[in-house]
């Protein structure tokens, strides 16, 4: 099975490498220079990106959860944990690459903002149920735990966004954000953009997939175990 | 409906007669969340009086020794239940699962609230904090907020209870996920604290009832799967 797995998905991670690669070059050398922000500007081709697959990952982390109590297949628990962990990656690569940027944009390294603040409340949440499950023997209870936790955390991020959001606005915001709007880009910084989400997009799916596959045969190795303690 | 009361009743009959005789969770609580008190008070200067920045650090240091103590108290409800096998008793049991959940709320709330008076006493005490002009207001708030602690509390520590580490992974799993109460109880009782402001806490209370009613439907739903053997 997963000889066959690998044979039909093997293109997969060339792929994603190269999109990599041209999504790099787009960034340093397709995209003009942002004429107020400078050269820093650049990180935001990572930053957002990796934001957008942070949170689609904690999606389908959300999704399989539910499939998982639904169905109570094993398959869709190792979906929801290889979707978690794929995704605390992007997290992650958001609150790096966030500070870098802000330190000689805004002046600072972090500001209590409603969209830093969620981000990192979110990454708090996938640390907490990788945790949780790196402390859990008993597969079936694992997973069970697992998955409520995924529902608990996805009900509660938009809780989180809502609240820190009322927090902040009663002090005036240190900076001026970005007003975001996307159509304001040039075409070469889209090229950059774009590029850079499909590369992230397929390299998530890459890890994703290993991971799983990577379960799945952690999961043979435990029955065979319990197996042959049985005999 | 009459069954779920009275199965929700027995839990929280069964909870507080256990508490009653041994009062070994409640104490615990009541002193560390003294002691939190104090040692705050050695980190960041008396602070005591009713100025704007001496209200926001009562708030702030108020329910951050409340959710610290709760976490003491959780972790020795659920961990009653693991050593007497109550779980798989309540999971053999044909009774509701979201009635046995809800049970254990309350009976979580109740000890947190008794708690909670006392942290309230001691602050306007230790800090010269102006308590009783709005103590209906505040009684209001620690309630909305106490609920909230309760609901998301009781289902992490269901679950951090049987994990290897036993309680220690729960403040991992319950502090997150509790970030929108803290902010909310705070703010509201900050507010307050100075007698006034309902108008900047109306919507934090409205947050936190919120809050409390997504999570005990919620973690009524998904109980069963935690009691699951």
């Amino acid at each position: 099975m997963d000889r066959n797995e690998r044979g039909a998905f093997g293109w997969l991670p060339v792929l994603a490498l190269c999109v990599l690669a041209f999504a790099i070059f787009a960034d340093f050398f397709i995209a003009g220079t942002d004429r107020l922000q400078g050269p820093p500007q650049r990180i935001f081709y990572i930053h957002v990106p990796s934001a957008w697959v942070a949170f689609f990952a904690f999606f389908l982390w959300f999704i399989f959860s539910i499939k998982y109590l639904d169905t109570i297949n094993p398959e869709h628990d190792i979906r929801a944990h290889a979707c978690a962990e794929a995704g605390v990656v992007f997290c992650t690569l958001v609150l790096i690459t966030g500070p870098i940027w802000a330190r000689p944009v805004w002046g600072v390294w972090w500001t209590w903002d409603a969209r830093l603040t969620t981000t990192l409340i979110l990454w708090m949440i996938y640390v907490g149920y990788l945790m949780l499950r790196a402390y859990m023997t008993e597969p079936g209870q694992r997973a069970r735990f697992a998955a409520v936790m995924g529902i608990i955390g996805f009900l509660n991020v938009p809780i989180v966004h809502m609240s820190v959001e009322w927090w902040r606005t009663l002090h005036p915001k240190p900076v001026v954000m970005r007003s975001g709007g996307l159509g304001d880009l040039p075409d070469s910084m889209h090229v950059a953009l774009w590029s850079t989400l499909l590369a992230f997009m397929l390299l998530f799916w890459c890890f994703a997939r290993k991971r799983a596959q990577i379960e799945r045969l952690n999961a043979r190795v435990e029955e065979a175990r319990a197996a042959r303690e049985g005999t | 409906m009459r069954r779920f009361f009275s199965v929700l009743s027995a839990v929280v009959e069964k909870d507080l007669r256990l508490e009653w005789r041994t009062k070994e969770s409640l104490l615990i609580m009541v002193v560390f969340a003294l002691l939190v008190l104090t040692l705050f008070s050695f980190a960041f200067g008396p602070g005591g009086g009713s100025g704007e920045s001496a209200r926001a650090v009562q708030a702030g240091i108020l329910w951050i020794s409340f959710l610290f103590a709760c976490v003491i108290g959780l972790s020795r409800t659920m961990g009653v239940e693991r050593e007497d096998a109550g779980f798989s008793a309540m999971y053999a049991s044909p009774a509701d699962p979201s009635a046995l959940y809800l049970g254990k709320v309350v009976s979580v709330v109740v000890l947190m609230g008794i708690m909670e008076l006392v942290g309230f006493a001691v602050l306007a005490v230790l800090y010269q904090a102006d308590v009783w002009k709005s103590a209906g207001t505040l009684a209001l708030i620690a309630i909305c907020a106490t609920i909230g602690i309760a609901a998301a509390g009781t289902l992490f520590s269901a679950m951090s209870a049987r994990t290897r580490t036993r309680e220690v992974l729960l403040p991992v799993l319950m502090f997150p996920v509790l970030v929108p109460v803290l902010i909310a109880a705070v703010k509201a009782t900050q507010a307050h604290l100075g007698g006034d402001g309902w108008a900047d806490s109306r919507d934090w209370i409205r947050l936190m009832l919120v809050y409390d009613v997504i999570f005990l439907v919620a973690a009524s739903v998904v109980f069963e799967y935690i009691l699951e053997e």
